[in-house]
């Protein structure tokens, strides 16, 4: 009982408090929003990249070829280094297969 | 470029890729601003802003103009390689621009400009905390300078519900700082 009569006077005051909320939003302040949102340019040599990049993508569409995004440079040295170290472990693995017949042999 | 020749270059891209570039030079500047804001990086703007030309290109022929203005669908594919940015790393926008605030006032007064910095550092503080949707629409309307109309076709949305949409964020960044202490008149 005493609960709902709290509830029942909490709910107007909580109106009241939405209406003193400002509904407006100061001239100022909507500048001052666009002020930390200015526009930005890309770099020249980034445009020019690529602008080079897309000319090489049309030209491989034009001869009827899957046009992928060049990968960039890290996930290009990630793959590398891992195909290397792949290779370097599958040749060990043969040398050391390859000495042990030879052992054998002898 | 007006509609009709931005119609007639679209459709040239499609049999001829090479008026591509044409496309190209038009919307880099803004679809890198738009990404900037959305990522706040240099790297991952350039990254992401590759990509969706390169994306641009490849879908170039599932492109229709129904009344969705090229820009709109060029957006599109931005938010949807921000959106799995933001996914992929898990991180929450930094909107770097200190640079930009600085060169924008008066050198002179050392006070004023820590004022002004200190302020400008809480209200980007206030917009990283913001949803992404409203984030969107605020790079949308301030830095690519577009209409309600312009933002509504590419978020979706009707011009009335991105009017109030643009409101109520405002409002609420506001209710933010003052939460914090700060009030920006």
């Amino acid at each position: 009982m005493i609960g709902r009569m709290k509830r029942t006077l909490r709910h107007p005051f909580r109106a009241v408090r939405r209406l003193r909320e400002p509904r407006r939003v100061p001239q100022g302040f909507e500048s001052a929003v666009r002020g930390v949102l200015r526009p930005v340019e890309p770099s020249a040599s980034f445009r020019e990249s690529l602008r080079g990049n897309l000319a090489l993508a049309v030209q491989r569409k034009a001869a009827g070829l899957v046009i992928e995004y060049p990968k960039p440079f890290r996930e290009g040295v990630i793959l590398g280094v891992s195909t290397g170290l792949l290779a370097a472990a599958i040749a060990a693995v043969v040398l050391f297969f390859r000495l042990r017949l030879c052992e054998a042999k002898r | 470029m007006s509609g009709r020749d931005e119609d007639a270059c679209i459709e040239a891209a499609k049999v001829d890729p090479d008026a591509f570039g044409e496309l190209y030079e038009r919307y880099v500047d803004r679809i890198y601003n738009y990404i900037f804001h959305r990522v706040g990086n240099v790297h991952d703007a350039e990254d992401l802003t590759s990509r969706t030309f390169f994306r641009a290109l490849s879908h170039l022929q599932s492109y229709q103009n129904q009344g969705v203005p090229f820009s709109a669908w060029l957006y599109r594919i931005a938010h949807n390689l921000v959106a799995n940015w933001h996914r992929d790393r898990g991180r929450r926008q930094v909107v770097a621009l200190d640079e930009l605030v600085i060169r924008s006032l008066p050198h002179e007064h050392p006070e004023a400009l820590a004022e002004f910095q200190d302020k400008a550092q809480q209200l980007r503080a206030a917009i990283r905390r913001l949803d992404p949707t409203r984030q969107e629409l605020l790079v949308l309307k301030f830095s690519e300078g577009l209409s309600n109309a312009e933002i509504g076709h590419i978020m979706g949305r009707s011009e009335g519900a991105i009017k109030s949409l643009y409101h109520r964020t405002l409002l609420a960044i506001r209710k933010d700082l003052l939460k914090k202490g700060l009030d920006i008149e």
